[in-house]
């Protein structure tokens, strides 16, 4: 028997093809393409959904009074750091901070009052800076010659530094204390002879603010010299102060709440007794703030507030070295001058 | 004469015996070769029924003439047998062969799984290679048949906010098209909250320590000193009010895929789902950011049974390189983005969405997260002056400012 060639290879490629084929024509019919997938949702990211809602620069740091010159002494706490050396609140920081606030020609703590010195140089008068215990200058000498007092770290006074302030109010001496959260003790121990008290933690509002649940957005519940042509001021980081005759300056929105409590309401942010102005927060006189919403209005105010009235009549005795003094309206005691009380350690009064 | 005759009758004897049905060779030769040969011999000579024989064996074998039996017939039906019966043996062996090797998958086709469940790792901090791990895999999960359902395995407190969002949008477009359950440890928070939050269904451990935190954190806004370095005032950083603002914008982009995605679940309101919160397991369930209790293997049924497949089986996905704790990750130096391996931690420069629980591992135990002063408590750095420069600095930055934390 011979081998047909022809049959043989005309039979493989018959049953080839054909097996190609089925497959082929199988894997057609069969196959089926991945399931179309539904395109994620994008509405929800374009700028207009989640840009936040943010106050509009506001006004000019206009001065109205024509007071001659008036001598104003700041008090910023630390030289390198504190609440009105720069931006203040640093949720998360590492070290000191802001660092890049300290390199050239932002560095410094008394960046942060700038606007309030400008105003207040602008208009004729002297703004004289106290460095604190450290820095060879008395605070006695300097308000006795001083016509307002200006202190954004009230905790960063020493004791008798503490009472020259309180007795330079009592006096007559307009005072503003800008006192952040974390102070609550600090101006506690100090505005309580003038009925000025601090609460412990801070206000914040999820709903209406600038940009961030810190940043309140504070009205003033009436008219008052200090809010004349106010209508609202951003805080960035607010604490609630109250006082005796539960007068306010300036209110948070209903929507607010304090931090400690967790409570929605509206909350004392400023108040005034009679020559003491008391902020919750130092942030609306830097000078990234100070144009913010109706802040520059508010700075004005209170610049008109430190110059106008009579000058202070108070008398600390004679020099006792720096830091120290006499306790107000004593004399020497026997036995010479009293030496100088070292800085009350800090508090700790945690929010 | 007698005799003559009788030998003359061989060649139709050895015929006719030929011819008998019970002949051995007829039955392996068939038929046609029977008619083949009778043909033949058929007009040779008639068979001779006169003188029905018995002869000897050796007479019947005698050898015939050459010209009555053609050498070629006699040739080949000696081979057409040999061959069929191989032919027949050998086809037999190949199709038990063919038989043999088909049958496992046949076997396997009949009583194997219906469908696959995919299980993937979502473990540590986010960063590229996390969400590229989860892409890949839910990419794979949509064109891969044989998955029918896909199981996230969830143990991070979040990371970088864009990973997540890819994370996000490849679980939402998987979910699309098959069941995608989330089944939650300790951690599924933040970011990774946002990258399973398209989930069809969210299980936690009651025991899960961080479900939720929607929200991101970052450096406070600063200004930034002058530099002779750069081109611009915004190289080294924005100012202070839009670096304010674009953090808030990322935070909104945030919630607002949250509440896109579990709206209906929450029963908290836009502002205390913005309050950044992180819930404990059992609290999740009873506020909506997760569906009920349960771990991997109850998701992984579960998500069998939605799918429609009894039998099933599961394939495990998990990450190949173990993320590390500390992930080297970008760096900006006069603008360039760079791989920054030595400091080994998620630059903090940039926003994150990483739950606290998590943010020392993140971002490196360097990064403190303190309160609203940026001061530590007196107390906390007092009993450690000394320890170090860095803390010795808190220590007197706290004295000096009053050490109060709000």
């Amino acid at each position: 028997m011979s081998v047909n060639v022809r049959t043989t290879v005309g039979a493989f490629a018959l049953i080839f093809l054909a097996v190609v084929a089925v497959a082929a024509v199988g894997g057609a019919v069969l196959d089926t393409a991945p399931p179309d997938t539904e395109p994620v949702a994008d509405d929800h990211w374009q700028l207009d959904a989640v840009e936040p809602e943010t106050v509009s620069e506001g006004g000019e740091i206009e001065m109205e009074s024509s007071e001659p010159s008036n001598t104003v002494v700041v008090h910023l706490g630390s030289s390198t750091t504190g609440a009105g050396g720069g931006l203040p609140g640093l949720p998360i920081e590492d070290g000191d901070a802001p660092t890049e606030a300290d390199i050239g020609t932002l560095g410094g703590a008394r960046r942060g009052v700038t606007p309030l010195t400008a105003a207040l140089i602008e208009n004729g008068h002297e703004v004289r800076f106290y460095g604190g215990i450290g820095s060879g200058e008395r605070l006695q000498s300097l308000l006795a010659d001083a016509d307002a007092f200006v202190t954004t770290s009230p905790g960063a006074l020493s004791g008798p530094d503490a009472d020259a302030v309180n007795s330079f109010v009592e006096a007559g001496g307009r005072t503003l204390v800008a006192s952040d959260p974390g102070n609550a003790g600090a101006l506690t121990d100090f505005g309580s002879p003038f009925g000025v008290y601090g609460d412990a933690g801070y206000v914040y509002d999820m709903e209406h603010n600038d940009a961030g649940y810190l940043s309140v957005i504070v009205q003033p519940p009436e008219s008052t010299p200090l809010t004349e042509g106010v209508e609202q001021v951003v805080l960035r980081g607010a604490a609630s102060v109250g006082s005796a005759d539960d007068s306010a300056t300036l209110t948070t929105a209903e929507t607010s709440r304090l931090s400690t409590t967790r409570e929605s309401g509206s909350y004392t942010v400023a108040v005034r007794s009679e020559s003491l102005a008391v902020v919750g927060d130092s942030s609306f006189l830097a000078p990234e703030n100070a144009r913010r919403a109706d802040n520059g209005v508010f700075i004005g105010n209170l610049a008109d507030f430190l110059v106008s009235g009579d000058a202070p009549d108070v008398s600390f005795g004679p020099p006792t070295g720096p830091g120290g003094g006499t306790p107000p309206g004593g004399g020497m005691p026997p036995g010479g001058p009293t030496p100088p009380e070292p800085p009350e350690p800090p508090e700790n009064a945690t929010a | 004469m007698t005799q003559r005759s009788y030998s003359g009758t061989l060649s139709p004897r050895y015929r006719f015996d030929d011819a008998r049905p019970t002949k051995p060779t007829n039955t392996t030769a068939g038929p046609s070769e029977d008619s083949a040969m009778s043909s033949e011999k058929d007009p040779a000579e008639p068979p001779d029924e006169s003188t029905p024989d018995t002869d000897t064996r050796t007479e019947r074998y005698s050898p015939p003439t050459s010209d009555r039996v053609p050498p070629r017939s006699e040739s080949g039906s000696v081979i057409d047998r040999i061959t069929t019966r191989h032919a027949v043996g050998f086809a037999v062996i190949l199709a038990l062969a063919a038989g043999l090797f088909v049958a496992p998958s046949v076997y396997g086709a009949v009583t194997g799984p219906d469908g696959t469940v995919a299980v993937i790792e979502i473990d540590g901090a986010i960063d590229s290679s996390t969400a590229q791990h989860v892409e890949d895999n839910l990419r794979d999960a949509r064109m891969n048949d044989s998955i029918q359902a896909v199981v996230l395995e969830v143990d991070s407190g979040g990371g970088l906010p864009a990973q997540s969002e890819r994370m996000y949008a490849a679980v939402d477009r998987t979910a699309s098209v098959m069941p995608v359950y989330a089944a939650v440890d300790t951690l599924g928070a933040s970011g990774a909250y946002l990258a399973i939050a398209p989930a069809d269904r969210i299980y936690v451990a009651p025991s899960a320590q961080a479900v939720g935190s929607v929200g991101v954190a970052g450096a406070a806004p600063a200004p930034s000193g002058p530099n002779a370095g750069t081109s611009g005032p915004d190289k080294r950083g924005s100012d202070p009010d839009t670096q304010r603002e674009r953090r808030q914008t990322l935070a909104n982009l945030f919630i607002e895929n949250v509440i896109e995605q579990r709206g209906e679940e929450i029963e908290l309101d836009r502002e205390a789902i913005a309050h950044a919160d992180a819930y404990l397991g059992t609290e999740a369930v009873e506020n909506g950011f997760a569906d009920r209790f349960g771990f991997v293997d109850g998701a992984v049924a579960d998500a069998a049974a939605e799918a429609g497949i009894d039998d099933y089986a599961v394939d495990t996905r998990r990450t190949e390189n173990r993320v590390p704790r500390s992930i080297p990750l970008l760096q900006q130096a006069d603008g360039t983005v760079v791989v920054d391996e030595s400091e080994g931690e998620l630059n903090y420069d940039l926003i994150l969405a990483v739950a606290p629980e998590t943010w020392d591992e993140t971002v490196g135990e360097e990064v403190v997260m303190t309160s609203y002063t940026g001061r530590l408590p007196a107390d906390h750095t007092a009993s450690e002056t000394g320890v170090n420069d860095t803390k010795l600095q808190h220590d007197e930055t706290a004295s000096t400012s009053g050490g109060e934390t709000a």
